[in-house]
């Protein structure tokens, strides 16, 4: 603003005033002798002066002014108002101000303001007046940004965190608007600025401010694209009558609750696409594994269909294309099998079967059923450990349980614990536990092999998830349905050497 | 089921009219049609006997590919590590001249497969496929 156009003296290209800087604080006081006085002026009246010359040249001054002060300076200076007139006209303002504080403070007014300058300075003074909650709608993006530029989101901030004012703002967002909040967020001691988005098809032509539920601001849009406050606002009406403040704030209470659905309906959006996209992954998946080994039975069962002459001639192959054709009706079995199990489970119609059955022999027909459908364990890959235990173990108790289901989570832990062990040891053990709501029977297996993928243990026992080559991702969700059915608790976690260590319990209480 | 690959004997490619190489990371399913492929021979007459050698690890079958010794690579697209496109494409580095055709039990359609991979979809197989239809339709791409 100020600019040096003498040797001798220091003058501001604006006011022409003269211009003394201070030693200390290095800011600028404008003084100048007219008519034997001397007045001096702070940069703040110097910036009134500024902006009366952008109101009468718009913003050719702006433009023109900083790059070219001193040549500008002189034809403005001629054209713009004289100094007296100024001084006068700023002590007109101030007292003007004055009696716009006691307008505000008047009782069930109503007051229509013209001047930007005055409705910021409006919008300032309620503002920093509040003493319990501010609420805000801005009418577009912009609106908020200029209102940014010129410190009002930063003093809402403060006034939040110094005064415990609750603020709560409403705006149309864009990119720049959510970093803004982030950074709110982040910094904020109190999270008391809470902050919602309005979707684009409710932004209004008007920003409104409502203070305490008591003073309201509403100021038109005049020109969104306008970067200054002074050209981009028309009108504002000011009231402080309960009757229009309390419809602005039931508008801003329906908009807010509005918003607050539209952010819960997004979220479900985002849920269902999500399950949507799972959905699509498990019939793409299930479509792959139900159609794989389809392919060996058809085909071989072909093969020896024109083969019938030869059979009797080579028994080891017609031995070998069966077991070939009995493995892979095998695997269709037991997918279909998971399949129907998570439409019972889904449509709540899983009902379990319960039987008095000791766990140890529970253990031992599903090593039994495993051990016939596993070739690893044949091929001795992998060396499945089991110890009944000692007699008089309280873990041997008869438990009430569903026989099939409890054989169907060991098998299907057994089986996952070769997959994923080419070659090792797998051990399984039991126990009884006593715990505050109970004692219980525990069953492990723990397992040498790969471990649990880092990626996938939070969602272990979640529909659809799964590592394995070969998996549709069912078999631990049906594992961790039927022992919940049972009251119960299923867990998965890595050893911290190596391999995996998967567990159930049973209570004893409950089941017996 | 990975089969050795003797291309050192050139009087041995002479007893089979084609080679085709099957890469399936089932190995039930590359069984059946090298059984089933290899048994069709036997209904023919010996001109045009058809060879298969089969892997179920894609990486094993790209690093022991021989070139100029198959006629035909038959692939699966869904397989762990390296997908029938990505195989092939390395495959028609080392050997221009082997024709191809895909496979797949999964749910592909067509139309998006011609988008994902445009260049020879002249052959696209879905399983399960009777045996009778898989050793008409490799004859026709081989003939």
């Amino acid at each position: 603003m100020t600019i040096k156009t003498d040797q001798q003296q220091n003058k501001c290209a604006l006011c022409r005033k003269l211009i003394k800087e201070q030693q200390e604080d290095k800011s600028a006081i404008h003084a100048e002798v007219i008519d034997g006085t001397s007045y001096t002026f702070d940069k703040n009246e110097c910036m009134l002066m500024f902006k009366r010359l952008r109101s009468v040249y718009g913003a050719e001054f702006e433009n023109s002014l900083v790059p070219h002060e001193q040549f500008v300076s002189d034809p403005f200076w001629n054209r713009a108002i004289p100094t007296v007139q100024e001084i006068k006209d700023i002590e007109i303002e101030k007292k003007a101000a004055g009696e716009e504080e006691r307008v505000l403070a008047k009782q069930n007014t109503i007051k229509l303001i013209e001047d930007p300058d005055e409705i910021q300075r409006t919008a300032v003074d309620i503002g920093t007046a509040a003493k319990d909650e501010v609420l805000i709608i801005f009418s577009t993006p912009n609106a908020f940004h200029r209102q940014e530029r010129l410190g009002g989101i930063q003093a809402l901030k403060e006034a939040v965190e110094k005064r415990g004012i609750n603020a709560r703002i409403l705006t149309p967002k864009d990119e720049s608007i959510e970093n803004t909040v982030r950074t709110l967020m982040q910094q904020g001691k109190h999270p008391k600025i809470e902050m919602r988005y309005i979707e684009p098809s409710l932004q209004s032509q008007v920003t409104t401010l409502i203070v305490d539920r008591k003073s309201s601001l509403v100021v038109e849009l005049k020109d969104d694209t306008k970067e200054s406050i002074y050209e981009a606002i028309g009108l504002g009406i000011y009231s402080n009558r309960k009757a229009t403040v309390l419809s602005y704030v039931s508008i801003f209470e329906s908009l807010w609750k509005q918003t607050e659905l539209h952010e819960q309906l997004e979220t479900l959006y985002e849920q269902l696409k999500i399950h949507d996209q799972m959905q699509k992954e498990f019939i793409n998946v299930a479509a792959h594994e139900l159609r794989t080994p389809i392919q060996p039975i058809i085909g071989l069962a072909e093969i020896l269909r024109s083969k019938k002459d030869m059979i009797t001639t080579s028994r080891d192959v017609y031995d070998e294309y069966l077991s070939i054709i009995i493995r892979n009706a095998r695997r269709l079995k037991e997918l279909t099998d998971n399949i129907l199990d998570v439409a019972r489970i889904e449509s709540q119609s899983m009902k379990l079967n319960k039987q008095k059955a000791d766990i140890p022999s529970l253990i031992l027909q599903a090593i039994q059923e495993s051990i016939e459908n596993q070739t690893n364990i044949i091929n001795h890959n992998v060396k499945l450990m089991y110890n009944p235990s000692r007699k008089n173990d309280e873990s041997n108790i008869v438990l009430s349980v569903d026989k099939g289901r409890i054989i169907q989570v060991i098998t299907n832990l057994i089986s996952n614990a070769i997959a994923f062990t080419k070659k090792g040891v797998i051990s399984i053990t039991k126990e009884t536990r006593m715990e505050e709501d109970g004692s219980s029977v525990i069953v492990t297996l723990k397992d040498t092999g790969s471990g649990i993928d880092p990626q996938i243990l939070p969602r272990l026992f979640t529909k659809f998830t799964t590592r394995s080559e070969k998996g549709t991702g069912l078999g631990l969700y049906i594992c961790k349905r039927i022992i919940e059915a049972h009251g119960g608790k299923i867990w998965g976690e890595n050893n911290d050497d190596e391999g995996a260590t998967f567990g159930f319990s049973l209570p004893i209480a409950t089941i017996r | 089921m990975t089969s050795q690959i003797d291309a050192t004997s050139t009087s041995k490619k002479e007893r089979f009219w084609k080679r085709i190489l099957i890469i399936d990371d089932d190995a039930d399913i590359t069984t059946t049609f090298k059984l089933g492929i290899e048994d069709a021979n036997g209904d023919t007459n010996n001109n045009r006997r058809i060879e298969v050698h089969t892997y179920n690890d894609p990486t094993a079958a790209l690093s022991e590919f021989q070139p100029n010794f198959f006629d035909l690579l038959l692939v699966d697209i869904n397989m762990p590590h390296m997908n029938g496109f990505q195989i092939c494409e390395k495959i028609l580095e080392l050997d221009i001249n082997v024709r191809v055709c895909f496979m797949s039990s999964g749910e592909i359609n067509r139309e998006a497969l011609r988008e994902i991979y445009p260049v020879s979809l002249g052959c696209f197989i879905k399983k399960p496929v009777n045996m009778d239809y898989l050793i008409e339709r490799i004859k026709a791409e081989l003939d």
